[in-house]
């Protein structure tokens, strides 16, 4: 049977890769915290639940919640190249274990779209470039809408994360599962607010505490898309970490903080599995 | 309105590299012939003036729109002053709601 050994959520903020600059130390040894973490959990396998930036899944069709059934996932598109300087990758999938996935969301009431052609964006890549710098472990993307309103609700997303956990425990493959959740804390682009650090430090630490408090009730009743928005108009991916809780059970976080530069309060968390 | 038409140009320039090159020669003739998704005429004047304060206006994507300002006015202004005038020329409009 599959085993859940570990879970975590991790920023995705492309402007770090080729940042340089004191102001980022603290970032830095939030991913390499996250890194020996991660190593120490031994996965055979990565679920990395992330949102992409109109990149592939657009307005012409969009999912709500999407599993990346691919045995290969090319990684990056020409325009995070020129924009953020990052490499274009490829990853392994893992279709075995991205169809129990599908199957047992579907069984549970989430009706899962799926894809057999997924290409990730940074916010897969980014991550694992900081978390699995050899790129050697397999990964299932699951795509969540946090960019196109109208979004999914918050109860929806923690929900998700609690049947996901139960399909990986389901699942007969014999694989190690960690997840990780990739998204923001408060963020701004293309709006008045953009690339001047946190645009809502108070935000952030009410949101690092939800989780590392598990406050479940609280969190899902705070973060409404207005909410979000008023924090910064792109700081719905937020909700991806509630996909974690929900993976967790709502229990607290082990590890929760936002490491402050003059990009944005990076978000680091991990619970136990 | 028709945001989906806008977020469809933006996303095509950010994304084809060719579309990209074709565009920043010619943003005028470029948006002229852009035939990709229905456009308002005041859209696509915005669109062949590359102006990025109107397009906020009108709900364009803010992911997609910063993107594109970066990739079609970056080096003739440099990223600083651009970030800068993003800044003055959104706050004029708010928050506009970007549903399609």
């Amino acid at each position: 049977m599959a085993e859940l050994v570990g879970v975590y959520g991790s920023t995705h903020n492309p402007l770090l890769w080729r940042a340089r600059g004191q102001d980022l130390d603290s970032t830095r040894a939030g991913f390499d915290r996250l890194r020996d973490r991660l190593a120490r959990a031994r996965p055979d396998v990565l679920v990395v639940v992330a949102t992409d930036h109109l990149t592939q899944w657009f307005y012409d069709n969009m999912p709500a919640f999407l599993v990346g059934k691919a045995e290969h996932i090319p990684a990056t598109f020409w325009n995070e190249e020129r924009e953020f300087g990052l490499p274009y990758r490829e990853l392994a999938g893992d279709a075995a274990l991205a169809r129990d996935l599908l199957g047992g969301g579907i069984e549970r009431g989430v009706d899962f779209a799926a894809s057999d052609a997924f290409r990730a964006d940074h916010s897969v890549l980014l991550p694992l470039l900081y978390l699995t710098p050899e790129l050697d472990v397999p990964v299932v993307p699951v795509f969540t809408n946090c960019m196109a309103p109208p979004l999914p609700g918050a109860a929806r997303f923690f929900q998700v994360g609690q049947v996901l956990r139960q399909a990986i425990e389901d699942s007969p493959l014999e694989r190690r599962v960690a997840v990780i959740a990739s998204g923001h804390l408060a963020t701004e682009v293309g709006g008045p607010r953009h690339f001047a650090g946190s645009p809502d430090p108070g935000f952030d630490e009410r949101a690092v505490t939800w989780l590392a408090e598990g406050r479940v009730d609280e969190a899902l009743a705070a973060l409404t898309y207005d909410r979000l928005r008023e924090a910064g108009n792109v700081s719905h991916q937020f909700l991806n970490f509630l996909v974690a809780m929900g993976v967790a059970d709502g229990r607290p976080a082990v590890h929760a903080e936002g490491a402050r530069s003059r990009f944005a309060t990076s978000p680091f968390f991990e619970w136990e599995p | 309105m028709s945001r989906y038409g806008i977020n469809a140009f933006l996303r095509e320039i950010n994304m084809a590299a060719a579309a990209h090159r074709a565009y920043v020669a010619d943003p005028g003739g470029y948006a002229a012939e852009w035939a990709g998704a229905p456009l308002t005429p005041e859209e696509r004047a915005a669109l062949q003036r590359r102006d990025f304060g109107a397009l906020y206006g009108f709900g364009a994507h803010p992911y997609l729109l910063w993107s594109f300002t970066e990739a079609v006015w970056v080096p003739e202004i440099s990223r600083a002053e651009l970030v800068e005038r993003f800044r003055r020329e959104s706050a004029a409009h708010g928050y506009p709601d970007v549903a399609t």
